[in-house]
């Protein structure tokens, strides 16, 4: 009887059963291929979006424990953690650009003293400035996280809600460096609630070694430390942000003031960690001519303008590293770069200055675990 | 015999390959996930705080305490002069995919 059927089907000789096995599959695929790949496309993004937030929740929770233990009052903490995380900063106009520079760091500065200021609102009073900028740096690593996981929620569901192959396509090809950069995050929380210095602060580490450690201490900026030292018979200013809680000064403010005060600045060095591209070592050390000096580009304007102004030469040394290693605990390769840095700074001098004049060495990065 | 299609299958063969398909479907979905679950593991690294004689110059290498910062004088003692210790670096070990490269 089932003979009977199959033969009259108008597929010649053929038996069913390779008919479904062959031809099935293969209108499946031509009608309706784009339409599994965007299937599978939103499962692996998903997938990709849970992992997200459970690092969103993880740091939340380890902020939130962190501060618990800190706090005032614990019944502020959650409410309180909840405002930080859903706040925002709105960069101004650019449309005319003459004076931007000025007007992004006066919001960047209210930014950051508002975020400072409410962190502190939920401390205890006596709690020490250098744990507090400790905790600030945890709830920003938390900000970071939260604003991925959002951010890639709402491209993932708005790709659903339209049906967009292409902007599924996009989130596809994206995800793994943003899951990269999220897990830098994560680990960052982690870094900034030990209080051990993070890769970031190479530079103030290679220009703390460089103190013979009797050097007095001058406040010349906000956060921003300045010593003054001898190095190969040069008078030397040692800038760096003051430690050792997490914070990063206005290096460019010290550098200003002492060129100004100075009168016979003939070079200013900088040492900053730089991000390595993939195959190269971390730690290794490169030097080059210009301001190094990462963030929004207000210190770099600003540094750039004074040696500018003051015809001065800026020489670079940086320390390669990721992203991952910049922002978590220090490792072992980088720390061991800070010698070849000071063999690099005495070149530099020996090469470009006579003894007897004034240099600036700015140690640019977080001060985390750096005094 | 067929010339174009030469698998010829009865009922029972293509319902093993069916049961078969699903199978690996399976073992391949479950090694995928526990693949991507293994991934996500948090591995916090050790961190160590190596600590130098102020006097004799001896090293020390411990793990990190909370509070330990670069050039602290910890209070803790040389085992060879006595002499409080300093601490000079504080550090994890270098990650794998650096060294390889």
């Amino acid at each position: 009887m089932d003979n009977i059927i199959i033969q009259q089907l108008p597929f010649g000789d053929e038996s069913l059963f390779t008919i479904l096995l062959f031809y099935i599959p293969f209108l499946l695929f031509l009608l309706y291929g784009q339409k599994i790949q965007f299937q599978m496309a939103l499962i692996e993004i998903g997938g990709m979006l849970n992992r997200l937030e459970r690092m969103r929740n993880i740091a939340k929770f380890e902020t939130s424990n962190v501060l618990r233990k800190f706090a005032k009052d614990e019944k502020i903490v959650e409410p309180g953690l909840n405002s930080i995380l859903e706040s925002f900063m709105i960069m101004p106009e650019s449309m005319d650009p003459a004076g931007i520079v000025k007007k992004v760091e006066h919001i960047v500065d209210v930014r950051q003293d508002k975020l400072l200021n409410q962190v502190k609102r939920l401390l205890k009073d006596e709690l020490e400035m250098s744990k507090v900028r400790n905790i600030e740096i945890m709830v920003e690593a938390t900000m970071a996280l939260e604003i991925i996981y959002k951010v890639i929620r709402h491209f993932y569901l708005l790709a659903k809600k339209m049906g967009n192959l292409m902007l599924v396509i996009q989130l596809q090809m994206l995800l793994p460096l943003i899951y990269n950069e999220a897990k830098a995050y994560l680990s960052a929380v982690f870094a900034f609630k030990s209080g051990a210095p993070v890769g970031d602060g190479i530079g103030p580490l290679s220009v703390h070694k460089l103190l013979k450690g009797e050097e007095s201490k001058r406040s010349m900026a906000k956060d921003t430390d300045v010593y003054e030292t001898s190095l190969e018979g040069r008078r030397t200013y040692i800038v760096k942000a003051s430690g050792p809680g997490g914070n990063v000064g206005k290096p460019s403010d010290a550098i200003g003031k002492i060129i100004e005060e100075d009168g016979n600045v003939k070079a200013v060095i900088m040492i900053d960690a730089a991000l390595k591209l993939e195959g190269e070592k971390s730690g290794s050390v490169a030097d080059g001519i210009g301001a190094a000096i990462g963030g929004i580009g207000v210190e770099k304007f600003k540094i750039e303008e004074v040696v500018t102004k003051y015809n001065i030469p800026i020489f670079a040394i940086v320390i390669k590293q990721s992203l991952p290693e910049a922002i978590s605990v220090m490792n072992k390769n980088i720390v061991d770069a800070v010698e070849e840095v000071h063999n690099r700074v005495k070149k530099i001098l020996v090469e470009n200055t006579k003894e007897g004049d004034s240099v600036i060495i700015a140690g640019i990065g977080n001060t985390i675990g750096i005094p | 015999m067929n010339k174009i299609f030469p698998l010829q299958m009865n009922t029972s063969d293509f319902l093993f390959l069916i049961g078969l398909v699903l199978v690996f479907a399976l073992l391949f979905t479950m090694l995928d996930t526990s693949r991507r679950r293994k991934k996500f593991r948090l591995e916090l690294p050790k961190i160590k705080t190596e600590l130098q004689c102020i006097s004799c110059g001896l090293k020390e290498i411990r793990d990190f305490q909370e509070d330990d910062y670069i050039s602290k004088v910890t209070g803790e003692k040389c085992k060879k002069c006595g002499e409080d210790l300093k601490i000079i670096a504080i550090y994890t070990p270098p990650p794998k995919e650096s060294t390889s490269k």
